[in-house]
């Protein structure tokens, strides 16, 4: 890295201010205490489904989870577009923060969605199309971090990752929207209607929400948590993390020059 | 260019409450399944059918429809073995107890079941986990559902004329053969009717490896009507204990936000001390 690239690096890097820091950590308790209320709503306040038993309690992870990866890979789209028309380092810090958040809380989708998956389809894995296309978003998001980091020029390193961060999102549109192209996935539909096709009502399968009460205001209210709070907060700390990188960058590089 | 993206923030905020907003299009979808036609026991973790135009006069901790006097009911029986539940059933019941006509163990496609046949009344009982689950028909004479095990009924017709008059023996044994047989075309499949010397009536459907036969003096109709406790029975449905896959879902979902929190301190530390040592280095 240039001693020049690094000193603009750093000069564009915000610092944070105590109010900002107060503020992340009043969001951060917030965070965790609207966690444990949906972890008390989804595991202790909701009835246990009668069909699947206890396991079918992780819907209540699963699918927010999903919905937080949404947001933090919508972030990296966000700041991907922002960084290459204003070429500031803040917006590829928020689309590098976007991806590493995105791809945990994306991981812990697949697992729960896996370990859900062994009881009730009999299987830890299926390629069913909705599987395949989260395992394909996945790879893809860690592949973002793994080729960024082969890169060594700062400013097509940026460019890169931006472009490949904007295409990127293709996948998480195409595991959101898969159950309503292909026929043929067991997956159940639980955002939107179900297809109304009988040979369809057949095969993908649908949670009787009016048998079990008390699901309805636990997914509402965990997805809400999952979506904003979640991913929000844990962007904002990798962001911070960031400029103290950037900072340690800038700071290495003057002791270097002198 | 800051109000776009402010917007386009604010547009992504907004997206979790599709969900919210998109559940009240499922409702009609739930009600289009007539889910509401079950008996739900959320406490114990079964639930059955309820027959249509049957009299739901079920409790929080069992299961009872009646119509025209007859009854179905549904109760579980911790701790107690096949023929002390079918007993007890009985008398919670309002029936007096009796020594079974009949005894023998079912493969249905729900469980194995023991089925006890009585004078006026069936009882299917079922052990899961600890707990007998017993389902009792009770009515009179006229109707009595049975069902009787025949491999390969499927593919031969012949077995279901023997199921019937083994279940006809079982209330009159000196029944030798049917006196009629008729097969007559229902729904998807066939219905064998056998009447009897002695005024006995039977109908009969093969379905997996068993007969479902209703036999008794009452007419085809209410022989029909009683058939409907077959529903009931193939429906009943227990809770699987799915309990340790939900912790091992809730460990690993922990463990992957643990190392992320723990990568996030981690690192944040080593660029700390990073920083503490470039700045003694620039003050030297």
């Amino acid at each position: 890295m240039s001693a020049a690239v690094a000193h603009s690096a750093a000069e564009s890097m915000p610092r944070s201010n105590r109010m900002g820091s107060r503020l992340l950590i009043f969001l951060s308790i917030l965070t965790v205490i609207g966690v444990l209320i949906g972890l008390y709503l989804g595991l202790i306040a909701a009835g246990t489904d009668i069909e699947q038993g206890e396991v079918q309690r992780l819907f209540y992870i699963h699918v927010p989870s999903f919905a937080g990866a949404f947001v933090a890979f919508s972030a990296t789209v966000v700041g991907g577009i922002a960084y290459l028309i204003t070429r500031k380092v803040k917006w590829d810090a928020l689309a590098l923060a976007g991806v590493e958040i995105g791809l945990a809380l994306a991981a812990i989708n697949l697992v729960t969605g896996s370990v859900w998956a062994r009881p009730i389809w009999n299987t830890w894995w299926n390629w069913d199309p909705r599987l395949t296309s989260d395992a394909i978003m996945i790879l893809t998001y860690a592949a973002y971090l793994m080729l960024r980091s082969g890169i060594d020029n700062v400013d097509t390193r940026r460019r890169f990752a931006s472009v490949y961060g904007i295409l990127a999102f293709s996948t998480v549109l195409i595991t959101f929207l898969i159950i309503r192209i292909r026929p043929d996935t067991i997956h159940p539909v639980v955002i939107g209607p179900v297809l109304t096709d009988a040979s369809m009502m057949a095969t993908q399968g649908d949670f009787e929400l009016n048998a079990t009460p008390g699901v309805t205001s636990a997914v509402a209210f965990g997805s809400a948590v999952w979506s904003i709070l979640v991913p929000w907060v844990l962007v904002w700390w990798r962001i911070r993390l960031e400029n103290v990188a950037h900072r340690v960058t800038a700071m290495r590089v003057k002791v270097m020059e002198q | 260019m800051r109000r776009l993206v402010f917007l386009a923030a604010a547009l992504l905020l907004l997206l979790p409450l599709s969900i919210h907003a998109q559940e009240g299009e499922s409702t009609p979808e739930a009600n289009a399944l007539d889910i509401n036609a079950n008996f739900y026991n959320n406490a114990a973790g079964w639930h059955v059918f309820i027959p249509s135009g049957w009299a739901n006069e079920s409790t929080a901790d069992y299961a009872r429809f009646t119509h025209d006097g007859r009854m179905i009911t549904v109760r579980e029986y911790p701790g107690l073995d096949a023929p002390a539940a079918a007993a007890q059933i009985l008398v919670d019941a309002g029936l007096s107890a009796e020594t079974p006509l009949d005894q023998r163990d079912l493969q249905l496609s729900n469980g194995t079941w023991t089925q006890f046949v009585y004078s006026r009344a069936v009882v299917h009982t079922q052990e899961y986990e600890g707990t007998r689950y017993a389902m009792l028909y009770a009515g009179d004479a006229s109707a009595l559902p049975v069902i009787v095990m025949r491999e390969g009924v499927l593919e031969d017709a012949a077995l279901i004329d023997d199921g019937m008059i083994e279940a006809a023996r079982l209330i009159t044994p000196t029944i030798s053969g049917a006196a009629t047989a008729e097969t007559i075309p229902q729904g998807t499949g066939n219905v064998t009717v056998h009447t009897y010397d002695g005024g006995l009536t039977a109908i009969g459907r093969a379905r997996g490896s068993s007969v479902y036969i209703v036999v008794g003096s009452g007419d085809t109709d209410a022989l029909n009507s009683a058939s409907v406790y077959f529903t009931v029975l193939n429906d009943f449905f227990l809770t699987p204990d799915t309990q340790p896959y939900l912790f091992l879902g809730l460990g690993v979902a922990s463990a992957i936000m643990l190392i992320l929190l723990l990568s996030l301190i981690l690192r944040w530390r080593s660029l700390l001390r990073d920083e503490a040592a470039l700045r003694e280095l620039d003050e030297a």
